[in-house]
């Protein structure tokens, strides 16, 4: 497993979850949501909630990446070798 | 539609973030029709839960989230009553069968009392859920299939709400599993708190209960802020994927119905071979020709009013069960006092449950009791605190382990407590967070931010940035209960098992409570009956046995109630150690007031209360009292009911009196209408009131312009008010301790010092005072003195109890060798006793063995190069100065047998010209003058103008100050009079009556460790 914490660009399906996510050399569609969780974040240090999505793509790799409601931002945690 | 059946309210200790009124108001506005209350391993919010859900049209399904021995989580739901009694008996056995604190329950406990519950699978720490997390779907199906076969169609597998990791794979198995064993499911919210945005209180209070600051990582803490009760269409986005769960949740509330059945009249049945009301009679017209001897109809007609009432209510037993308690504690020589409105009953003097005469002091029974209120009666009693729990202890005996129990209280979040445990979670340092919460006083956690602006001496907080998220956190979790604790006196008594009603846990020291406080147990049918400890009574008892030692005639009971010396004695404002009477405040009441009468001393415990200060009644009472001003009624009828007190409203019992003279209305009815307004929450319901009075007094033949005036009076007042029997009772006791003060000081003072802490004042204080009256104090004698302080002929002997570390062994060691014979040293004493070396060090400092020994520095030296037994003979060295041997008496005795700390610093203090408190009498009423001394109990009561006033008292070595700080002064010396021990206040001199104070004007800290050198810390 690596960590990594990039920020990417993500679109979203109709029923507004992650279908495909990218950063600039790499793009990767969503195959299978595994798991999706939220995290309340250091809330009293003013930081916002998170979505957190674990996900396989269809070239079978599987992320960890999460939304920051707090920034409207989405950013890669995790790769999993 | 959808409806929560897994929900935790702040009963939850440390995990439900929302009171519960919110959370059913905020299921009220989501339009749920039932609620479910799943609490910790308790019920303690049941009956609260069951009165605010019915309220609002909720049906309340009571249940309990229990603790499985391993530790896992299982819901269950009462489907009744039934089913509600096992949860009691569920809760009860997980608590009594382990350690305190730790509940669980077995699979085979559950099976046992399996009756009338639906059982849900819990949460993520449910068995089969946490299985399932961990990859056995083995164990999860053995235990699923158990829990089917246990309960068959009351088992359904609970669906976790699925926003933590893996919650999508757990349902997806859980439905698996329930497809496999055909087990239906159900949604659950596992609901927290009533909206996301109280998500950072349910992490602080994680965060609390773990130990952890909020940067810690902690599993136990919430992840996110999905816990909170989420809307039907909310949930059923949630679990679009399972509909069936959903609908299984309505399925479920409606097989349930509320179990809980209150107003019913549980009280035990007392054991009599007659019939319970019959026995009761009997007893009254015996207890009333012991009282009265010939029975007047007044009296007679008023004990038959009262019984057929009681009898009405059916409340004999409860009378019975308190009259047969007073006889046990007559018959072991127990002290005790009836107090409340229990004193508004003949009956209960007829009983000897009290000592006021109703009928004599034409107090009316419905203020206790009435079929209009038709509510349970409550009686309490104070006890010699040394026996208190000797009397427990017969009723648990009495009754049964199975059917009493003490009622429980809620600790909540005060200002300090919040301060302390709050900051802990943000980090602060423990030093600074106890310095912090002693600057604040005695307030409600969210009343923090508010006492900036208002106590001068917080001010400097307000500009500090880093207190900002405390002071916020704190008033989040303001009222919140932290834990269960044990209420000081109440005990419940139930005529069915306990268990059947209320789950019970053990208290701290052993006892066991039940899990409603008192109002809830009242709620619920149940008797409480409240046995206090009051340590003045012990004190009374000592104070009297020591006097009938040398007076065989002394008899406490017939204490004359006129006795010329103790009224001028408190007219003199001379009640430091007189029950009721020693605050200053009343000190300057009485000095002011000159009573004449025991009339006056009740009106004085009523006085000097919120109420009648807010509402401006204590200057009129005064003037009428002393024939200043003329007394005038609104209404020749407010006359008879008034003339007691001058005019001035001071009881409760006056109010009901007023409405009956006035209205018309029956006494029930008009003690309806004192609660009424005593607890109205709009300006609307006041005025709805205000109409129906004026309306009946006008057909009662009061004009309407005087009776809206006559409703104002009570209105205003009868929310303050005080019982008139409560005052009566405590108004006798405090007249005869004066009595004991004043004529027997040497007793009275030795009993007192004997039970501190108690009362307002210090013990030093009290040892001033009896020095004062001419009582000279023997220091500690190691050959004189006793485990106790003794009382001589104007003397008082300390003990050697008082001496600090002296626990009961090392006293009865010193006690069992001076038997054969007084020690002649200090050698001799540790040949003759083995205590630990710093208790002889202690005895030496106290100068214990002053009379052996003169000098205390040489025997600490000897003791120090001694091998125990065989000491070196005492050196030639200069001993401790005065004023050093003053300091370790004061600080290892609490009081010395004379001098004073001010007294050391008077040459100095003289020189700037600030006066002894002996100087002051011979002063002018208006005159400026400085004084000085140790400052006692500051403090800030309500005021009638609502502007802040703090009260002070200072001691020197001749006597004690009264100092008043008004606001302008307090705002800038504020920050001073609550934190340093001794002040140089300069003022102006106020005499009133009697009594004399100081208007402070100025105020300035006075350091203590100026006048002489420091005392050095005592060896070892």
């Amino acid at each position: 497993m690596k960590v990594r914490q990039r920020q990417i660009e993500v679109l979203l399906d109709q029923q507004g979850e992650p279908a495909s996510f990218s950063w600039p050399g790499q793009r990767e569609v969503v195959a299978e949501i595994i798991d999706k969780w939220w995290e309340g974040g250091r809330w009293w240090a003013g930081e916002g909630e998170m979505i957190v999505y674990r996900l396989l793509t269809r070239r079978g790799g599987l992320y960890e990446i999460h939304f920051h409601s707090g920034e409207g931002t989405w950013w890669l945690d995790r790769v999993f070798d | 539609m959808f409806v929560h059946l897994h929900v935790h309210s702040p009963f939850s200790f440390l995990d439900g973030a929302s009171p519960l009124e919110r959370l059913i108001d905020r299921a009220a506005e989501l339009g749920m029709e039932a609620l479910a209350l799943t609490d910790h391993d308790n019920v303690c919010g049941a009956v609260r839960f069951h009165r605010l859900a019915q309220g609002k049209g909720i049906k309340p399904i009571q249940g309990v989230e229990i603790t499985l021995a391993g530790g896992g989580h299982l819901t269950l739901l009462a489907k009744g009553p039934g089913g509600y009694g096992n949860i009691c008996r569920l809760i009860t056995k997980a608590h009594l069968d382990n350690p305190r604190g730790t509940p669980q329950i077995t699979p085979e406990d559950l099976a046992r009392h399996k009756d009338g519950l639906i059982v849900l699978s819990g949460c993520r720490r449910g068995p089969i859920a946490s299985s399932l997390l961990q990859g056995d779907y083995d164990g999860a199906r053995e235990l699923a299939e158990w829990y089917k076969r246990t309960w068959g169609q009351d088992f359904y597998l609970e669906l976790p709400p699925p926003h933590l990791p893996g919650g999508r794979r757990l349902n997806r198995l859980l439905a698996e599993l329930g497809d496999v064993l055909a087990i239906p499911l159900v949604a659950a919210g596992n609901v927290h708190y009533a909206e996301k945005a109280d998500y950072p209180v349910c992490d602080l209070l994680a965060c609390l209960r773990t130990g952890t600051t909020l940067e810690d990582v902690h599993p136990l803490r919430p992840l996110n802020g999905e816990d909170y009760l989420k809307s039907s269409r909310e949930m059923e986005t949630l679990f679009a994927d399972y509909p069936g769960a959903l609908e299984n949740s309505c399925k479920i509330a409606a097989a349930c119905e509320p179990a809980l059945d209150l107003g019913r009249n549980l009280f035990p049945r007392y054991p009599t071979e007659e019939k319970a009301s019959h026995l009761l009679r009997r007893l009254v017209w015996d207890g009333a020709h012991q009282r009265y001897g010939s029975l007047s109809t007044g009296v007679r007609e008023r004990l038959e009013h009262e019984l057929a009432i009681i009898e009405q209510l059916d409340v004999a037993d409860y009378f019975l069960v308190v009259w047969d308690v007073v006889r046990f504690a007559n018959a072991k020589g127990i002290r005790y006092a009836g107090r409340g409105s229990a004193a508004d009953s003949a009956v209960a003097y007829c009983l000897g449950i009290t000592e006021v005469d109703a009928i004599a002091r034409g107090l009316l029974f419905e203020r206790f009791l009435s079929l209009e209120r038709a509510q349970k009666p409550d009686i309490d009693i104070d006890f010699d605190a040394r026996y208190r729990d000797l009397v427990a202890d017969y009723v648990y005996d009495k009754y049964g382990a199975e059917h009493v129990a003490s009622v429980c209280t809620f600790n909540t979040f005060r200002a300090r407590s919040a301060i302390r445990e709050v900051g802990k979670a943000l980090g602060f340092a423990p030093e600074e967070l106890d310095a912090l919460a002693k600057r604040f006083p005695h307030i409600p956690a969210d009343a923090i931010e508010p006492a900036l602006d208002h106590f001068p001496e917080l001010s400097f907080l307000k500009g500090e940035r880093r207190y900002r998220l405390l002071w916020r956190l704190c008033a989040a979790v303001a009222g919140l209960p932290r834990f269960i604790g044990t209420h000081l006196g109440g005990l419940v008594i139930s005529g069915v098992p306990l268990v059947e009603i209320t789950p019970l846990q053990q208290a701290a020291k052993g006892a066991l409570i039940a899990q409603f406080d008192k109002d809830d147990i009242e709620d619920l049918g149940l008797l409480k009956l409240d046995l206090l400890s009051l340590r003045t009574l012990s004190v009374v008892e000592d104070a009297v046995a020591a006097i009938s030692r040398a007076d065989d005639d002394f008899s406490y009971l017939h204490i004359p109630l006129d006795d010329e010396e103790t009224y001028q004695m408190l007219g003199r404002g001379e009640t430091i150690g007189v029950f009721q009477l020693e605050s200053p405040a009343q000190r300057a009441l009485q000095a002011r007031l000159g009573a004449k009468g025991i009339e006056d001393i009740v009106a004085s415990v009523a006085l000097i209360r919120p109420g009648p200060i807010k509402g401006d009644m204590v200057e009129p009472f005064i003037a009428r009292r002393q024939g200043k001003e003329e007394t005038e009624y609104l209404h020749p009828r407010l006359e008879p009911i008034l003339a007691k007190t001058y005019g001035v409203i001071l009881f409760q019992e006056q109010v009901l009196e007023i409405a009956i003279a006035v209205g018309g209305f029956s006494p029930g009815e008009a003690d309806n209408l004192r609660k009424v307004l005593s607890s109205l929450r709009s300006q609307r319901e006041l005025d709805a009131l205000g109409r129906q009075f004026i309306a009946r007094a006008q057909t009662n033949g009061i004009d309407a312009q005087r009776a809206e005036a006559i409703f104002s009076l009570i209105a205003g007042y009868a929310g303050y008010g005080f019982c008139e029997a409560h005052a009566a009772a405590f108004g006798t006791t405090a007249y005869k301790t004066a009595y004991l003060a004043a004529h027997y000081p040497a007793e009275f003072f030795a009993a007192l010092l004997n039970h501190q802490p108690m009362g307002f004042y210090p013990p030093q204080t009290i040892r001033l005072e009896a020095s004062r009256r001419g009582i000279t104090f023997l220091p500690v004698d190691i050959n004189e003195s006793g485990p106790d302080y003794l009382p001589g002929e104007g003397t008082i002997r300390i003990s050697l109890g008082q001496v600090k570390d002296m626990g009961a062994q090392h006293l009865e060691a010193i006690l069992k060798a001076r038997e054969a014979g007084p020690f002649a040293g200090l050698e001799d004493f540790c040949r003759r006793v083995r205590l630990p070396r710093n208790i002889i060090a202690n005895l030496i400092l106290v100068g214990a063995f002053d009379g052996l020994h003169p000098n205390r520095r040489a025997l600490l030296w000897q003791l120090g190069r001694g091998d125990g037994t065989e000491l070196l003979p005492p050196p030639q060295i200069e001993d401790f100065s005065p004023y050093q041997k003053f300091l370790y008496e004061y600080s290892l005795l609490g009081l010395t047998a004379g001098g004073h700390l001010i007294g050391f610093l008077r040459p100095k203090l003289g020189q700037r010209g600030i006066l002894a408190r002996a100087q002051l009498d011979s002063l002018p009423d208006g005159k400026k003058v400085q004084v000085a001394g140790l400052v006692i109990r500051p403090h800030r009561p309500p005021t009638k103008s609502g502007r802040t006033v703090v009260f002070l008292t200072l001691e020197d070595e001749t006597g004690i100050i009264d100092v008043t700080v008004f606001e302008n002064v307090y705002r800038r010396f504020g920050h001073l009079l609550f934190s340093h021990p001794a002040l140089i206040i300069e003022g102006t001199l106020q005499k009133r009556g009697a009594g004399l104070g100081i208007i402070a004007r100025r105020a300035e800290s006075l350091p203590l460790g100026d006048a002489r050198s420091p005392a050095p810390s005592p060896p070892g």
